[in-house]
């Protein structure tokens, strides 16, 4: 089996975003890159794949840092590692990079792509199904579990309140994966360092085929606070007035 | 004399079976990885008289180290009536009479077969009336079966000889020897029946001994003195190095320990005073130095099995338990290095992947940004933005001072505060110093005890590429763990920096009379050893001088300098959930310090211990009765406030 | 214009957010606009009573399957959209959103935004506002009809429900469909509630990642035992294995309406405050003063969690007498 897995770097979430001075944009100068989370969890799961019954995994990652990402999967398992061409200083919209994609996978003979479900800039949507589309497979998003018998999947799709379905489909196929079937492994710093000559592929863009797309406007922050009263920053008079709040509206313990 | 030909026979046979049962030891040991133990014979020997002549570390506990002195003297007079034993009968003719073996020796050896007597009495009433605690897990018939062989050799050694006197020989150097006579005599014994059975019965002790011993803790008779002699020289903060001999990180199987790990668990006396001081067993977690050791002995007797030695012999929770706090190595008599086997096992686990959860957070962090807390790296100087002036950029400008902050100090905002304050007593004191900003990594002291060798390497290069290129004269730490890895392990690198603490500095500073401070009223404030400061690095005075400097009075804690009892933080161990800890280590200590009764102040010297005591005080719900103060707080120039007391109710 | 309200249930269940579909379409309905509700599932009675909010109502209806594959209800919404040439079609975010919403956008080409929260119509176009990076940006789109929206939950009020008159019901088989699908479902599995049912629960404390680590969890469960409240976590520390999956709250864990949500180190990603954003009392603690959970918060406090929790602790203990 031929596993594509897509890794998209995006702005550290930990990190203070700020808008560019053009406001449609956020201020990436002095933003740390990130393997998006849910990516993270896909290239687990093609990983696992690969131990469960043997498979190929090529690993395509998007964005800045992409090739230590890369030079991370190949210590993972990886096979092969190619970064993938993309603009500078823009965000990876998955709308965008869907084309590429497909294109890779066809060229790849890929039987299966794994992605992360989401990424915080698929605000025009989510790779998965855009590249199932795209190639016409069946798609699934939200998986936490994938199970290849030969050419057929079982895969699990977590949905709201606990509920897990379970689903089988033949490959091809593309996969929007939640979570990896066990959590992404630790890769050792040795590890890193012998992965480190990995020699990286390079690929080009292809363009995204949309002739019409939804357009950014303006970019601004949430009205901060929302409605409600902020109590500050100092513990004790925060205790001591939700002791209060919560007395006031009989939450209080007995 | 007709009993030669049996005796040689006995010693021959007794040799052989002893050769027998410490072959697959001879044989681990010449098959072991080389370790570099042979240079500066001198300083190893003196290590050697010290520890076993002066009896130092046994000393520290004085029932044990009394109690052993006795036996060990004893053990070498009677070594006279041994020689005498077998010379006298394997060589007929032999005798040490022309040099007083029938005077003065004899008078030696009666008088000190009492003391050995008195001294496995004091070790029978230890074992079986008091019981320490530290004996939990040690084997209690090994320890039997050697008393029972001592009275025995000792018994038939007097009995022998009184019955000797009964049958006319000159009593009159062995007075307790007479004595027995006495009662021999009346007992209606024959004089060379009895002469007779007393020898063989002693004899047949000593043999029986010396075949016991292979399989015994007595080897530490034969083996403490050379494991002593070929103990670690390098720095006590040097973590080992991987060999480059070594294929992977880490190690997986026993016969991958070098000869001298080996010889460690071959020397170990089950004495347990490692177990005793460790804050992980204090704790509840599942790691016992003592049995660590005994544990990779037992399998090292049982020769190759199926088990794997990580996660089978040694379970993977022992070695996470660690907090390499060096209280194992510090306490044991005959050096054996805990620390080293449990970093090459731990390597092992990290290579495979095989890390906690929280472990692999931290050190995901640490691999992306150069700090645990996966805070930006553009957010670790964000705490001098409060200043109330600018802090130099020591990768613009010259400075005398580079000032390695490290994670707690740069981003944990309880311990920033403190970060300031050191910040404005050196500016105070007129230092000039700058920082890293962004540039400085973690130091990796802790990366590097959790196992993780690669990752060290990549933070320890990267602060050595950046320390390198900033002009400046010294390097000052706030924390302790900084200060190891740069003064110590960095040395790998062939980074060779003078590194001091920020307790160093400030004493330095104080003594020169450039900082001007407000005096206290000789309040009592108890001090708590960071153990990468004191016993890593020695730093246990300087943190002295400046809390009496600014007018305390210390009142340590029973455990204190060397004796500190660990946080419970240190080697990664912060990084990791407290599952299966009963007790945490910061609450115990806090609990010590309560016990004091007379001390407001907890002053710590290393922001993690800021971190933990300050939640061990929430946690057990006495912020009213003790504060944890770094030693920064105490220290106020007089152009500030004066630092306010809490009434402390004294108990 | 038509605008295409897709609509949602499993087992004999009717999702709560299907009216907020119809209710969005029906903000930008004009005069001589039409509302559409789409509905695949198996309770086709359960879709006709309650979407009378809708002007007409096509049900394809299932009669064997509790889940329809999105790979289904894509199909059977194309054919609809063929059918009906729309103007707008609103998908929700949901499980089955997320595969319908770019497939559909693909197979027609036409614009796609997600995560939106407001809509506003200008003439041939609309604009509106969609959360990225966990809902610390809103952008503004301007989006060119006809296009797919996905509309986060709780962005519209739900419409009221009642019954749709019978000529306005289409009903089609989905049977076939579901028959030639290329995506099977095999198993649906419901989690038993033995141990903790945070839906019913009165009060959570509920700990985000700024909890830290494993053994802080123990702190915040303290305290919920004195405050009588359920410990919850949001996605990261259930991932982490410091909670069960059963005590998540938000889009893939529980959805609460608690008396009282106190939330320690929560920044209130989209998806957690889908799961609580209806509690009565929302009390957030966070360092980050920008942290989205501040939005929907009642209280929001920017102090040191645990120096919150052990005051807080505090007071509680003495409060009730100890």
């Amino acid at each position: 089996m031929n596993i594509l897995v897509i890794l998209r770097m995006i702005p550290d979430s930990a990190g203070e975003l700020q808008l560019a001075e053009d406001g449609r944009s956020i201020d990436r100068e002095w933003l740390d890159f990130q393997l998006n989370d849910f990516d993270d969890h896909a290239l687990e799961e093609a990983i696992l794949l690969k131990e469960a019954g043997g498979a190929k995994v090529t690993a395509v990652a998007v964005g800045e840092g992409a090739n230590r990402v890369l030079q991370m999967a190949a210590a993972r398992g990886a096979d092969e590692v190619v970064a993938l061409q993309s603009e500078e200083d823009a965000m990876i919209s998955s709308r965008e990079i869907a084309a590429s994609i497909a294109a890779m996978a066809r060229a790849k003979s890929a039987d299966l792509v794994l992605c992360g479900v989401q990424s915080s800039e698929d605000v025009f949507g989510q790779l998965a199904p855009y590249v199932g589309a795209l190639l016409d497979w069946p798609h699934v998003s939200g998986t936490n579990r994938i199970v290849a018998n030969g050419a057929v999947l079982r895969v699990t799709q977590e949905r709201g309140a606990g509920v897990a379905v379970t689903y089988e489909l033949a490959t091809p196929a593309v996969l929007g994966v939640q979570t990896a079937s066990k959590a992404p492994r630790y890769v050792s710093g040795s590890k890193l360092r012998e992965a480190s000559k990995t020699p990286i592929g390079r690929a080009m863009p292809e363009s995204s085929g949309f002739e019409r797309s939804a357009e950014i406007i303006t970019l601004r922050l949430p009205v901060q606070g929302g409605s409600g009263e902020n109590l500050g920053g100092n513990a004790e008079t925060v205790a001591d007035r939700l002791v209060t709040i919560l007395a006031a509206k009989g939450l209080a313990r007995n | 004399m007709a009993s030669t030909l049996p005796l040689w026979i006995l010693v021959i046979t007794a040799f052989a079976l002893t050769a027998w049962r410490s072959r697959r030891y001879a044989v681990a040991l010449a098959n072991a990885p080389a370790a570099a133990r042979f240079d500066r014979p001198m300083l190893r020997l003196q290590g050697v008289m010290v520890a076993i002549g002066m009896h130092r570390k046994m000393l520290r506990k004085p029932l044990s180290g009394v109690l052993h002195a006795i036996i060990f003297i004893s053990f070498f007079v009677l070594l006279t009536a041994t020689i005498d034993a077998f010379g006298s009968r394997l060589f007929p003719g032999f005798s040490l009479a022309p040099i007083g073996g029938e005077t003065w020796i004899a008078a030696l050896q009666d008088i000190f077969s009492v003391l050995m007597l008195v001294g496995v009495g004091l070790a029978l009433y230890q074992r079986y009336v008091l019981r320490p605690a530290r004996f939990d897990g040690s084997s209690g018939s090994d320890a039997a079966i050697i008393y029972v062989l001592i009275v025995l050799i000792v018994a038939s050694l007097l009995l022998e000889a009184a019955a000797r006197i009964v049958g006319g020989a000159d009593g009159s150097w062995r007075p307790v020897a007479s004595a027995l006579a006495g009662l021999l005599d009346r007992a209606g014994m024959s004089a060379h029946a009895g002469e007779e059975l007393f020898y063989w019965v002693h004899v047949g002790a000593i043999l029986a001994f010396l075949v016991y011993i292979p399989g015994s803790k007595h080897r530490h008779m034969f083996l403490a003195a050379p494991n002593i002699y070929f103990r670690s020289l390098e720095p006590r903060g040097l973590a080992p190095a991987v060999p480059e001999a070594r294929e992977a990180p880490g190690i997986d199987s026993l016969g991958q320990f070098d000869w001298k790990q080996q010889l460690d668990l071959l020397s170990c006396t089950e004495c347990g005073r490692c177990q005793a001081v460790c804050p992980a067993h204090a704790a509840g977690l599942p790691l016992s130095p003592k049995l660590l050791i005994t544990d990779l002995r037992d399998a090292l007797a049982a020769g190759p099995s199926a088990a794997p030695l990580v996660g089978g012999v040694i379970s993977e929770e022992t070695l996470w338990a660690c907090t390499t706090c060096r209280a194992c190595m510090e306490a044991c008599p005959v050096e054996i290095e805990h620390l080293p086997k449990i970093i090459d096992m731990r390597r092992h686990l990290v290579d495979e992947g095989r890390v906690s959860p929280g472990l692999q957070e931290a050190l995901s962090n640490l691999t992306r940004l150069g700090n645990s807390m996966g805070k930006p790296s553009k957010m670790r100087a964000r705490w001098t933005r409060e200043l109330g002036f600018p802090v130099k950029d020591a990768r613009e400008e010259p400075v005398d001072v580079l000032w390695f902050v490290g994670d707690y100090a740069s981003y944990d905002p309880r311990v920033q505060e403190i970060t300031r304050k050191v910040a404005e007593l050196l500016t105070a004191a007129g230092v000039d110093f700058g920082i890293l900003f962004d540039a400085e990594r973690n130091s990796g002291n802790d990366v590097r005890r959790a196992g993780e060798e690669g990752l060290f390497e990549t933070l320890a290069q990267s602060n050595i590429d950046e320390i390198k290129a900033c002009s400046f004269n010294r390097i000052m730490t706030t924390d302790p763990h900084s200060l190891n890895a740069l003064k110590n392990d960095y040395q790998h690198f062939g980074a060779a920096f003078e590194v001091l603490h920020y307790t160093a500095l400030l004493a330095e500073l104080i003594a020169a009379g450039k900082l001007d401070l407000h005096v206290a009223d000789g309040a009592r404030v108890t001090y708590h050893d960071p153990c990468y400061l004191g016993r890593y690095n020695g730093g246990f005075d300087a943190p002295r001088e400046l809390i009496r400097a600014a007018g305390y009075t210390l009142h340590d804690m029973p455990r204190c300098r060397e004796n500190s009892f660990c946080c419970g933080a240190g080697g990664g161990r912060i990084w990791q959930g407290d599952d299966g800890v009963t007790e945490r280590p910061s609450e115990n200590r806090i609990r010590e310090a309560l016990s004091l009764g007379d001390v407001a102040y907890f002053v710590v010297a290393c922001p993690k211990d800021k971190v933990m005591y300050t939640a061990a005080i929430d946690a057990l719900g006495v912020a009213d009765r003790l504060k944890v103060v770094d030693i920064a707080e105490l220290l106020v120039p007089r152009t500030s406030q004066a630092l306010e007391m809490p009434t402390v109710e004294t108990t | 214009m038509k605008f295409i309200a897709c609509t949602e249930g499993h087992s004999s269940k009717i999702e709560a957010f299907s009216l907020e579909m119809i209710a969005a379409a029906r903000s930008l309905a004009q005069a001589g606009d039409e509302v559409v509700a789409f509905f695949v599932g198996r309770d086709a009675e359960g879709a006709s009573a309650s979407f009378g909010a809708a002007d007409r109502l096509i049900v394809a209806r299932a009669t064997r399957s509790d889940v329809i594959p999105a790979e289904t209800y894509a199909l059977l919404l194309r054919d609809v959209i063929t059918a009906e040439s729309p103007g707008l079609v609103l998908v929700p975010y949901s499980a089955n959103g997320l595969d319908v919403a770019a497939d559909i956008a693909t197979r027609t080409g036409w614009p796609l935004v997600s995560y939106v929260n407001e809509i506003k119509r200008r003439g041939e176009s609309l604009t509106v506002v969609a959360q990225m990076y966990g809902g610390k940006i809103l952008a503004e789109c301007e989006v060119p009809l006809p296009a797919v929206l996905m509309i986060n939950p709780g962005a519209f009020a739900e419409a009221m429900p009642g019954p749709i008159a019978a000529v306005s019901v289409q009903t089609i088989d989905a049977e076939p469909a579901l028959t030639g699908g290329k995506v099977k479902m095999v198993a649906i599995d419901v989690p038993d509630y033995a141990d903790v049912d945070l839906t019913t629960a009165e009060r959570i404390v509920c700990v985000g990642r700024g909890i830290g680590d494993e053994a802080s969890i123990d702190l915040a469960r303290n305290l919920a035992t004195m405050l009588g409240a359920e410990i919850a976590g949001s996605r990261p520390v259930v991932d982490n294995g410091w909670l069960p999956k059963l005590r998540q709250v938000g889009k893939s864990g529980q959805k609460v309406k608690p008396k009282l949500y106190l939330a320690l180190g929560v920044s209130g990603a989209p998806e957690h405050l889908e799961g609580m954003s209806q509690a009565d009392l929302i009390i957030a603690v966070n360092t980050d003063p920008k942290a989205p959970i501040f939005n929907v918060a009642h209280y929001g406090a920017t102090c040191d969690l645990f120096d919150l929790v052990a005051n807080l602790s505090d007071r509680l203990r003495a409060g009730s007498g100890r």
